[in-house]
Parts: structure tokens; C-alpha cells; sequence
């Protein structure tokens, strides 16, 4: 599957989370930013190209969804993927540690962006202040699951072409 | 693709969302704006400061460089200078021994408030009052001068005034020399306020205007060397003498203090020659 096609349909799939969340458990919704978790798995799992693509489609998608200003989680997911990519190139993301770190980092940073660039522009408000903590945490409660089956993901797709090359290498 | 490229495709899209961002906040487009601006105003500005300080800082330099050449030239011709003079005074010393000629001692000088003058009457003298507690000195005929020269002698005193009748006077006359020759004459007022006459000076002897004239030290109330003008014409038409027109080195417009010397001028009974030794 090209990567493209793996992130329309991560895309796809985390928009259709947020809208039944939005629906179902609001509050939930708020708190987790599911846009956030898959930019860093795209991050950390692809090239630089990769972070700066999926950060910006990732966060038009959600300025979309969302009502503040068109632009704004584009900016901020885009300099996080980005970020997450750069960064991928130099730690061992496969530790655990790392991992939570850096969903901590790409969620935190994602929080300021948005906040400050909400601040600077008086444009709308975000809910900042104590809920800031909590979505950081909440967000890297989810995202380091997400990283880890994202890592099993591409194991079992690795493993699965490997085995379908030798097949074929039989014949 | 290169990480050089992915680099300049991440810049270009944060730019592009900043700037759509602040283009839909107009209002605050201006102020972002200027915090951009101003940094980039303020570098500059300082950039240019230090180079227009660094260059004021060169000239400066270079023109103090020149100064001290030149004083550094000024202070080998004083210092040559200085050490001729020093010479000049051992020589004398030297030939005086012999003579037994004795220096006279130096003056004490008083300091005096001018509190009057008249340049303009046919009377041209100036008032001075002197210092607390000198009532008593005898002052008549002691010499006056300021710091550019000789004004005049004093010619009555009482109580903590004096008059002093000023060089400028036509009753005035002063023992003086042209600096240059060492040629005598006499320096009297004229009729012109502020133009003084040297006279008998034989027309043999050289005279420049702009020579400077001293007191010679030969009337009798006034010591050798203080300046009293610098010789304006030099007319020679004269039969036998002369006729020198001399500039006051005081300015009698702009005076304030003047010093009294506490010398003892030649009594006059010396002074009225042959009616003196009559009497």
C-alpha cells in the first residue's frame, strides 16, 4: 500500500473517530487530538517529506472540522510532523521512553502553536490554561498505543510481503 | 527528494499559513507586522551608528594624530628654545658676578577691582578699589598693569580708591622700548582715544609696524620688559625723529581687575633732577 494511500485512509479513519466523538462523547473529543497522534506516527515512522505532507494534510483536515481560523492546525501539525520526522532521524524510536516522550513533545508543541498563534492573531479562543495539561496527557495516552500497533502494522505487512516475494520466488 | 528541499517546502508552507492566518485578522496584520519591522529597522539603524561612529572614530584619530605630531614639533622647539634661554641666564649670571650687579627682587602684586574708567574726557583714568587693610600703604606713582599690560600709575589714593592715571592719557608718559632693537622713546597719550605715540626715536633707527613695545625700566616707576603696544605706522617725515603710532595692549573697553605693583618707584626728588638737588 503507497504511503499516499495509507495516509488518505489514516486520515479518513481519524476524521470519522473525531466526528463520532463529537457526537457521542464531546468531551472526549476535546480532550484527545487523535490529528496529533497521526502526524506523529507519520513522523516517526516516514521520511521528512513525509512528516511536512502528513503534518499539513493532517492539520487542514482538522481545520476543517474544526471552527478556528483555516490555517491553524495545518501550521501546527505541519511543523510537528516535520519535527517528529527530523527527530526520528536521531533517537532510537522503538524504546518505549522515547516513544512517550515524543508523543508528549509533538502534543505539547501542537498545544502552544495553536494557543499562541490563537493569542497573538485574537481570533477565538481554544481552552487554554489547566486543559492544556490534561490533552497533552490524554493525547499521549492514546498515541503511544497508536505508535506501538502502528509499529505491529508495518511488521505484519513487511512480513506478509516478505512471504508473498518467496512464494512467487518458488513458483 | 533532499533534506535541503524538505526543508525549504516545511518553511514555505509555515510562511503561507502564517500569512493567510494574519490575513484573516486584519487588525492585528498591521501590529505583526511591526514586530517584524521594528527588529529589522533597529538592526539596521544600529548597523549603520556603528559604522558612521567607527568612522568618526578614524577621523577623529587621524586628526589627533596629526595634533601630536605637531605639538610633539612645538614641544622640541620650545624645549630648544627653553634650554637656550636657560644659556642665556648662566651667561648673564656669569658677567654680572663680576659687576656686582644685583637683580632687583620681584614684585608683589596687588589685585584691585576697576570700578571706573573714562577713555573718552581729556582725563582718561580709571578708579580702583583696593584690597581691605591697605589704606594705609602709600600707593602714589606705583605702577599698574593688567594681565595684557601696562594701563597706567597710580596718581591718588585715599581711603580704598585709586586713580589711576591710564597710558592712554596725553599727560601720561612711559619709559619704553621696541622689543626687537632695544631702541628707546617715550610712549605718551594722544589726542585719540585708544592710539598711542612712541617718541624720539631718531629716524636712523629701524622700526617695523607690528613690532612689539616694552617698558625700557628708565622712568622710574615702571620695572624693564611688561608689554604696552604694538606699533601700528611708522611715519618718517619727520626732521629728526619718527612718527610711531603704537596700539595699547590693554583693551581699555573690557576692564574688570588690574595689579598694583608694591614696588617702590625712584623718589621723586631723584626724579626732578637739578630742581631737586636745589631744593
Amino acid at each position: 500500500m503507497p504511503w499516499p494511500a495509507r495516509l488518505a485512509a489514516g486520515l479518513a479513519a481519524v476524521s470519522l473517530v473525531e466526528l463520532l466523538l463529537a457526537e457521542v462523547l464531546p468531551a472526549a473529543g476535546d480532550m484527545v487530538d487523535l490529528f496529533v497522534v497521526l502526524v506523529v506516527v507519520a513522523g516517526l515512522s516516514g521520511n521528512s517529506l513525509h512528516g511536512v505532507t502528513g503534518g499539513l494534510a493532517a492539520g487542514l483536515v482538522q481545520d476543517t472540522l474544526a471552527t478556528t481560523p483555516f490555517g491553524l492546525h495545518g501550521l501546527a501539525c505541519c511543523v510537528v510532523g516535520y519535527g517528529a520526522a527530523r527527530l526520528s532521524q536521531r533517537v532510537m524510536t522503538s524504546q518505549r521512553t522515547v516513544a512517550w516522550l515524543l508523543m508528549a513533545v509533538g502534543a505539547l508543541v501542537h498545544q502552544a502553536i495553536v494557543l499562541g498563534l490563537l493569542a497573538v492573531l485574537e481570533v477565538g479562543e481554544f481552552g487554554g490554561g489547566t486543559a492544556v495539561p490534561l490533552r497533552v496527557a490524554a493525547t499521549t495516552a492514546v498515541g503511544v498505543p497508536s505508535l506501538w500497533l502502528a509499529d505491529r502494522f508495518k511488521a505484519w505487512a513487511d512480513e506478509r510481503r516478505t512471504l508473498k516475494e518467496g512464494r512467487t520466488g518458488l513458483r | 527528494m533532499s533534506e535541503r528541499r524538505i526543508a525549504i517546502l516545511f518553511a514555505v508552507a509555515v510562511i503561507v499559513l502564517l500569512a493567510s492566518l494574519t490575513a484573516q485578522s486584519p487588525e492585528r496584520a498591521g501590529d505583526i507586522a511591526l514586530w517584524v519591522e521594528a527588529p529589522v529597522k533597529g538592526l539596521v539603524a544600529g548597523a549603520v551608528g556603528a559604522v558612521e561612529r567607527t568612522r568618526e572614530g578614524w577621523r577623529t584619530r587621524a586628526r589627533l594624530e596629526r595634533d601630536n605630531a605637531e605639538l610633539r614639533s612645538r614641544v622640541r622647539e620650545l624645549e630648544a628654545a627653553h634650554a637656550a634661554a636657560l644659556g642665556a641666564k648662566l651667561e648673564v649670571d656669569l658677567l654680572s658676578a663680576p659687576l656686582g650687579y644685583e637683580r632687583p627682587a620681584d614684585a608683589e602684586l596687588v589685585l584691585a577691582d576697576v570700578v571706573s574708567v573714562d577713555h573718552r574726557s581729556l582725563r582718561r583714568s580709571a578708579i580702583l578699589r583696593l584690597p581691605r587693610g591697605s589704606g594705609r600703604e602709600e600707593w602714589a606713582r606705583r605702577p599698574v598693569t593688567t594681565v595684557d599690560g601696562v594701563l597706567g600709575r597710580v596718581v591718588f589714593a585715599g581711603g580704598a580708591y585709586a586713580r589711576v592715571l591710564m597710558v592712554t592719557d596725553r599727560e601720561s608718559s612711559v619709559g619704553a622700548m621696541i622689543e626687537r632693537t632695544r631702541r628707546q622713546g617715550i610712549v605718551r597719550g594722544t589726542r585719540r582715544s585708544g592710539v598711542l605715540s612712541l617718541e624720539f626715536v631718531p629716524l636712523q633707527a629701524e622700526v617695523r609696524p607690528g613690532d612689539r613695545v616694552i617698558t625700557a625700566g628708565i622712568d622710574g616707576v615702571f620695572p624693564r620688559g611688561i608689554p604696552l603696544g604694538t606699533v601700528t605706522s611708522v611715519e618718517s617725515s619727520g626732521d629728526a625723529f619718527h612718527e610711531i603710532e603704537v596700539a595699547p595692549s590693554v583693551d581699555l573697553g573690557s576692564l574688570s581687575h588690574a595689579f598694583v605693583w608694591r614696588t617702590d618707584p625712584v623718589p621723586e626728588a631723584f626724579m626732578d633732577g637739578a630742581d631737586a638737588v636745589a631744593r
